[in-house]
């Protein structure tokens, strides 16, 4: 789509919604959000960028490829479960920790893994299917 | 120590497996040595150092490795053929890669062998029963070039497998029956298990495992077809050890199942018919290997039978027999690889005169068929003397006399066939350029064949040290004579003497049994049977695939909500009543979005236009994104508004892909639309009962009410999504990370076949 408006924005759109995107994962504990709308939002951020600008450029603003961002994710989730098995004895069993008045604990963790692999699945179908056709 | 054998031989089958170069380097002399550690680690075993895990203790599941007497000699046995096998194989294949790959093969069969003689509980014996057949399989195979060995091995596979199953399904029954897996709890509660109407089943299904691995009639065929393995295999999984399990089985559940119905009648009967087949079989062959292989059926149906015969004597008679015929049928096989390696053939009616050329396999030979034909002093002697007066001690089982006199001739016979025809025999061709096998290689057959003679020698300590730990184990009687190599002149020595004039017969007019043997074409044999069922199956499978997977994605659609509707019906109309749909309280502002909602719907659906059923689809996702925020889940809604924005961006992506306009309706098009409508007035549907009529405030208020002390969140939906349920929500972000997988290749495997077009 080669559309200088478009394009214009979306710079501009794109990294605010990437920042909108962690906002979401962040506050998703107490308030609507959480890893699954995040990573979402992220995922629709880039697809748009994408659009707008070319695949190639999105690729390049991610950096990695959106199969590594699904691993990572899925690893961080499990591990994360795993953290509950070795400190509570039980798969997934929540742990917190708090620092100051802030409370860190495993279930974050899932949610940035959840977050991360909704990213890479969202955008690895999306690469997949715009790939352009052998002519 | 127990645990620690079974342990080293997983242990060094991975380390020679995965450091293949390096042990590469080490010479055939010693490549036993891993063997050698692993029967160190079997004999200085003691029953104290049994292994208990428990793993589910509210079902009864325990992983137990312990070992008793029979267990013991299974064992020594294992570990002591295992170890003179493995220094041949290593000369067998010397310097050539596929050592290293027998070697580590030949250790994990050994593992998951130990493991089954070592194991106290059933469910632990039929993994290592299982991981048999599995490495079992894996030789067979050896020679993957080969379509021969392949089909060999799948066949052995087929048949192994299959009785596996029905082991599993038997000691499962045992298991509900006795209240218990472990066999010590099992055999203290054999009257109540024998008494119980339902054990018939049990003891069929635990035969049929037992019958299928010791290659009992109707069964036996898988194992003259693995002779398709290299020798070193066929000698020791396929005559010394694998074969037995059935045997060593059935000998171990005795004191928990002999007084059940069936059990030593079937063991007698099929033992008998797998006696007289084998003995027959054995005789009209001219492959030494294959003579051998029927050979063993008929000496593991004498085992099974001696086994349902089930007395004190007759069981004493069956562990000596196991002895007996592991050492001499070890040793001829291994001659047979020997003379086959260096003579370039197996077939008996090209072979002749190699003694002079061939002297120490020679001898080897000679000793081991003495102990197979039953000579005075030898084990072989030893076990059919037990074998002929345990089965004369009883007046019900006095027949069977005729059935061991078949199996004493047929013995006989292949004794001289293969220890004497072979190496004194007229010479059919020139002999020059065979030469002596390897020192490393004639070790094995020579050790065997000379232990055959030394136990009987040593009768005291194989009586009191090896049989009578294991007879105490399976039984509380004592039998009437010990073993000895020599019981004076009576019957059994006239029998005997009868026997060996009779195979001696057999062996001037073998050239006639063969041309006779051949003319039999017209019962079908086992492996053709094999075939036909196996065909069968692929070719029913065949048309099943075709018929549910046939490639139309609207099949499947259809399939999918046709099922989900009939089993929904079907589970209502089988309840108590419909449930109650109550009010709902709708306001007019609320109905507006449903509205939208269902005519987007309908557009969708009629619309040819794929782009603007894409746009009324998304129409769709608006307004529930609406009814979301109107009922307070903004977290629902939030997420919703997304999705829809990336489905609109992929489905452009897919739709440039699509024909243009969508293809005209079809006769199919009326009955695709019923099967939807019906879909959606279910899902509505249930989806207003489940609202209106189940207690579900209870579970939003406990999980309202237990966010905050146990969650640490007060969004209760993404409290109940990462930690309340998070291993709910662990299972569907795999799928996620599965579909995005799955879709990328598909893609990219598309892209890349048009590429190449």
């Amino acid at each position: 789509m080669n559309s200088l408006i478009l394009r214009t924005g979306t710079t501009f759109v794109m990294p605010l919604l990437l920042v909108f995107s962690l906002f979401l994962l962040i506050r998703g504990h107490n308030l609507p959000g959480g890893g699954f709308a995040g990573g979402l939002v992220a995922a629709a951020s880039l697809a748009l960028y994408g659009l707008s600008n070319g695949m190639n450029a999105s690729k390049a603003v991610l950096r990695v490829r959106p199969e590594t961002l699904i691993a990572a994710g899925l690893l961080t989730a499990v591990v994360s479960g795993a953290l509950g098995l070795a400190v509570r004895g039980s798969y997934l069993a929540p742990i917190w920790w708090s620092i100051g008045s802030v409370k860190v604990g495993t279930p974050i963790l899932f949610d940035v893994g959840v977050y991360l692999l909704v990213v890479g699945v969202v955008l690895t179908m999306v690469f997949a299917l715009s790939a352009e056709e052998p002519s | 120590m127990i645990a620690a054998a079974v342990g080293l031989c997983f242990l060094f089958a991975l380390a020679i497996g995965v450091g293949r170069r390096s042990f590469a380097r080490v010479p055939d002399q010693l490549a036993w040595l891993p063997g050698a550690a692993v029967l160190a680690a079997v004999i200085v075993a003691r029953e104290e150092d049994a292994l208990r895990l428990s793993w589910l203790p509210e079902l009864g599941l325990q992983f137990v490795l312990r070992m008793d007497g029979l267990g013991r000699l299974f064992a020594l046995i294992i570990a002591c053929i295992g170890v003179l096998i493995q220094a041949y194989a290593a000369g067998y294949f010397s310097g050539k890669p596929d050592r290293e790959r027998l070697l580590s093969l030949l250790l994990f069969f050994e593992g998951s062998m130990l493991g089954l003689a070592f194991s106290g509980d059933l469910l632990t014996l039929f993994a290592f029963w299982e991981l048999t057949s599995v490495s079992s399989f894996l030789l067979i195979g050896f020679d993957s070039q080969s379509a021969e060995a392949r089909k060999s091995a799948q066949q052995a596979l087929t048949i192994t497998a299959a009785g596996g199953l029905a082991l599993l399904a038997g000691i499962l029954v045992l298991g509900q029956i006795g209240g218990s897996f472990d066999l010590g709890v099992l055999a203290s509660r054999a009257e109540t298990i024998a008494r119980h109407p339902s054990i018939g089943w049990a003891v069929a299904l635990i035969l049929l495992g037992c019958f299928t691995k010791s290659a009992q009639f109707p069964f036996h065929f898988w194992l003259p077809g693995a002779m398709a393995a290299p020798t070193p295999v066929s000698a020791y999984l396929h005559s010394a050890t694998m074969v037995k399990a059935g045997v060593f089985l059935a000998a171990l559940l005795t004191p928990v199942l002999g007084s059940a119905p069936l059990w030593s009648e079937s063991l007698i009967g099929f033992g008998a018919a797998t006696v007289v087949v084998g003995g027959i079989a054995a005789l009209l062959q001219t492959d030494l290997k294959l003579i051998l292989a029927y050979s063993t059926v008929q000496a593991l149906g004498s085992l099974c039978l001696l086994i349902g015969v089930g007395t004190p004597n007759a069981l004493h008679a069956a562990l000596a027999l196991l002895c007996a015929h592991a050492l001499y049928k070890g040793a001829l096989f291994t001659v047979a690889g020997c003379v086959d390696k260096q003579a370039g053939t197996r077939e008996i009616t090209r072979l002749g005169a190699l003694a002079r050329r061939m002297p120490v396999t020679a001898l080897a030979g000679l000793l081991a068929g003495l102990s197979l034909i039953g000579a005075v002093a030898f084990a072989g002697f030893t076990s059919k003397e037990l074998a002929f007066k345990s089965i004369l001690a009883s007046p019900d089982t006095r027949w069977l006399v005729a059935v061991m006199l078949l199996s004493a001739l047929s013995g006989g016979g292949v004794a001289i066939l293969v220890g004497y025809e072979v190496f004194w025999g007229k010479a059919s061709g020139p002999t020059e350029h065979v030469r002596e096998a390897k020192p490393i290689m004639v070790a094995a057959p020579l050790v065997l064949a000379v232990a055959g003679l030394a136990l009987p020698l040593m009768a005291g300590l194989w009586e009191r040290g090896l049989i009578q730990p294991a007879l105490a184990s399976i039984t509380q009687g004592q039998p009437d004579k010990p073993v000895q190599p020599w019981y004076g002149v009576d019957l059994v020595l006239g029998l005997s003497l009868a026997s060996w004039a009779i195979a001696f017969l057999v062996y001037r007019r073998h050239a006639d049994l063969v041309h006779w043997g051949r003319a039999q074409r017209a019962f079908p044999s086992g492996t053709v049977l094999h075939a036909g069922v196996w065909t069968g199956i692929l070719a029913f499978a065949a048309s099943i695939t075709r018929l549910v997977q046939n490639g139309r994605l609207r099949w499947y659609a259809l399939a999918t909500s046709a099922a989900v509707v009939a089993l929904m019906v079907l589970q209502y109309a089988a309840a108590p009543g419909v449930p109650r749909v109550g009010g709902t309280g709708l306001q007019a502002f609320e109905a507006l979005p449903l509205l939208a909602v269902m005519v987007a719907a309908v557009l969708a659906a009629a619309s040819w236009n794929s782009l603007a059923a894409v746009a009324s689809l998304g129409i769709v996702g608006w307004g529930l994104a609406a009814v979301y925020v109107d009922f307070g889940a903004p977290d629902l809604a939030l997420t919703q508004l997304v999705v829809e924005a990336l489905t609109v961006v992929l489905f452009v992506f897919v739709l440039r892909r699509l024909p243009q306009p969508r293809p005209k309706p079809d006769r199919w098009r009326l009955p695709h639309a019923l099967f939807a409508g019906m879909v959606g007035c279910l899902m509505a549907f249930l989806a207003f009962a489940v609202t209106t009529t189940l207690p579900h405030e209870k579970v939003a208020d406990w999980h309202a009410a237990m966010s905050v002390p146990e969650g640490q969140g007060r969004n209760v939906v993404n409290v109940i999504l990462v930690d309340f349920r998070a291993l709910d929500t662990l299972g569907e972000i795999t799928v996620l990370a599965v579909a995005a997988v799955g879709v990328a290749a598909m893609y990219r495997s598309k892209l890349r076949r048009e590429a190449d077009r």
